[in-house]
């Protein structure tokens, strides 16, 4: 069977949707916008992503408000080609050098930012991937100017406490309620952490380090929460996607399953991971996906106070785009603020789920570990032997 | 006053590298007799055992009975330092659990004692149709091999044999012993692998575990020490097939 990582990158090799074209000066704003590559590491090619669009762009680079403010695909994708992104190979230490500190200028600011850059040739290409929102061409920048830029008071607040580790300093942010954007932009270019541990980070790495970060912290709090007394499910569908969190009465265990349908072609494939109540060590097979939904998920259960084992389904149908983890992230957000159903049993539930999804609910079965394990057998308590 | 000082710190150490894995918070109740300590995991699938009688220890003193309650998380912290040559020595200020190790230097170590409502759980008392003996390391490494497999594992005796075994989707394993004991009848219960190697890292309390099984039934594990003074026990609830 295929890789989901040689799925989706035979997924995303397939769009050729042109992008902004713009010359070897570019004169608008950043949103504020960064992007750190991870080929080359520890030097990688980090900086700015400016759009030639003038006035308020915060938008295109605040994945939060997309769902929200009812954007479709094709607005989300217009944005982002509209992004241009210059880089700039450096050192991931190297947090001294000019056009670093200006990424982090950029990042500490929750406003658009007038920009100016000139680039070495003419930005080309367009990318998309499962992991970042897609972006427009790229190229290296010679010069970057913005005007002076006012920060936002949390971020400085983290930006100059350099005995507070990156960690309590990215659960400080989640917990002041700034958006996870803009939290995952600025622990990207090291503006975050205890002052000589500081670096750059890869995007693709800071959206899953911030994400696990949270994830963790908040599943040591629900451990401690009461059980949900009954089987629910909350669901929500956008962006060509389908999404089932249904919600087990038991103490903590996950699963993430998904489905593609018919995306590339006549395809139905899916894949899945999950952990059980103590977690999992090695790296999700499924990749970031895995812990951007179990954040969520948990923001959620902590903010109820309750505890509950988790199982998501998810169908991607013929249409869908790959547009980053953040799309799982708001479904995920928006299915758990929903109104949501109350069953009594698993197979009520699952019976229900039938009716919403386009596969069967058996084929998620088939492929699952821990559902299987749920509807095969039970793990009982103590109490039950008294 | 208490005071309880062990030459062995490992047994501590092996004992809470189980415990902290399990529970979260705990109480340890020491009284003239020793100490001792009664735990269920949140989740009450597990129950823990401890106790310590005074003569395991090497000097030991406490005059009134006496509550220590602990994050078993910062507990196994400083445990962790213990050097396998250390004297560890036990007691409490108002509000510490001091913990001492002796050895090339004297460290010492606070733990804040926690506020906690705590009642100490009793265990189910259930009887048991089979009860042997096996090497503490052989049921260790059968759990390690099992979980190359599934995520769970079961657990059966009969007249000749003790067999750990599971069935996962790209393969199965199966283990077998001759237990050489006295067992009439048959039994046999399915258990989570992760709750199971919870338990296994109290390795270093004792060479042979003592186990009691029946069918669908709790996972009676008990580890004595040498001396008779010690032990250590858990009682693990099963996993039970579904009716459908």
């Amino acid at each position: 069977m295929m890789g989901k990582k040689s799925y989706l990158k035979k997924l995303t090799s397939k769009f050729q949707i042109p992008s902004v074209d713009v010359g070897k000066e570019l004169d608008g704003t950043t949103p504020p916008s960064v992007f750190i590559g991870s080929w080359n590491y520890p030097k990688v090619y980090a900086g700015p992503m400016i759009t030639p669009v003038e006035g308020d762009t915060t938008i295109m680079d605040t994945p939060e408000s997309w769902i929200a403010n009812q954007k479709t695909q094709e607005d989300i994708i217009r944005y982002r080609l509209n992004l241009v992104r210059g880089k700039q190979l450096v050192g991931v230490k190297d947090l001294e050098n000019g056009l670093v500190e200006k990424l982090q200028e950029i990042s500490l600011s929750s406003n658009s930012i007038d920009s100016e850059a000139e680039f070495h040739g003419k930005p080309r290409g367009v990318s998309f991937s499962d992991h970042h929102p897609p972006h427009g061409p790229s190229a290296v920048i010679e010069k970057f100017d913005i005007e002076s830029v006012r920060w936002d008071r949390d971020l400085e607040k983290v930006y100059y406490d350099t005995d507070l580790l990156a960690k309590e300093a990215v659960l400080n942010l989640h917990q002041e309620d700034v958006p996870f954007s803009q939290i995952q932009k600025a622990f990207s270019v090291g503006t975050m952490g205890i002052g000589k541990r500081r670096r750059l980070v890869p995007t693709r790495w800071s959206i899953t380090a911030c994400d696990s970060t949270i994830a963790d912290h908040l599943l040591k709090e629900v451990k401690y929460y009461e059980i949900v007394d009954k089987w629910r499910v909350h669901e929500f569908a956008s962006l060509n996607n389908y999404y089932a969190v249904i919600l087990l009465p038991t103490p903590w265990q996950y699963e993430w399953m998904e489905a593609f349908l018919h995306v590339l072609g006549r395809e139905e494939i899916i894949f899945s991971d999950y952990e059980y109540y103590n977690g999992k060590k090695e790296y999700s097979r499924v990749g970031g996906c895995y812990y951007t939904c179990k954040m969520a998920i948990l923001e959620s259960l902590a903010r109820e106070r309750r505890q509950a084992g988790v199982i998501v389904l998810r169908e991607a149908y013929s249409g869908y785009v790959p547009l980053g983890v953040f799309n799982v992230r708001e479904n995920i957000r928006n299915a758990m603020t929903q109104p949501f159903l109350e069953f009594e049993d698993v197979k009520s539930a699952l019976d229900y789920v039938d009716t919403k999804l386009k596969l069967s609910v058996d084929k998620f079965i088939e492929q699952s570990d821990l559902l299987q394990d749920i509807l095969r057998s039970r793990q009982t308590t103590l109490d039950s032997f008294f | 006053m208490f005071k309880a000082v062990l030459s062995d710190s490992n047994i501590l150490k092996t004992s809470f590298d189980a415990i902290s894995s399990i529970v979260d918070e705990v109480q340890m109740q020491a009284d003239e007799e020793g100490l001792r300590l009664d735990a269920l995991d949140r989740s009450h699938i597990t129950f823990v055992h401890l106790e310590l009688k005074k003569n395991v220890f090497d000097e030991y003193q406490c005059k009134e009975p006496l509550k220590i309650n602990v994050d078993t998380e910062e507990l196994m912290k400083v445990l962790k330092r213990a050097k396998s040559e250390d004297m560890v020595e036990l007691t409490t200020d108002e509000g510490n659990l001091i913990i001492t190790f002796e050895g090339e230097a004297r460290r010492r170590f606070k733990i804040r004692l926690i506020d906690i409502e705590y009642e100490a759980p009793s265990p189910p008392q259930l009887d048991y149709p089979t009860e042997f003996e096996i090497p503490f390391s052989l049921l260790k490494d059968s759990i390690q091999d099992i979980g190359i497999v599934s995520d769970k594992i079961a657990l059966q005796v009969d007249e000749d044999k003790f067999k750990a075994s599971a069935e996962g989707d790209f393969g199965d394993a199966k283990i077998e012993y001759l237990h050489g004991e006295k067992i009439q009848e048959n039994a046999k219960s399915v258990f989570s692998l992760e709750k199971v190697k919870e338990m296994m890292k109290a390795d270093k309390f004792s060479e042979t575990a003592q186990i009691k099984l029946g069918n669908d039934m709790p996972l009676n594990l008990y580890l004595k020490m040498a001396s008779d003074e010690g032990e250590l026990s858990f009682l693990l609830a099963p996993r039970i097939e579904s009716e459908e």
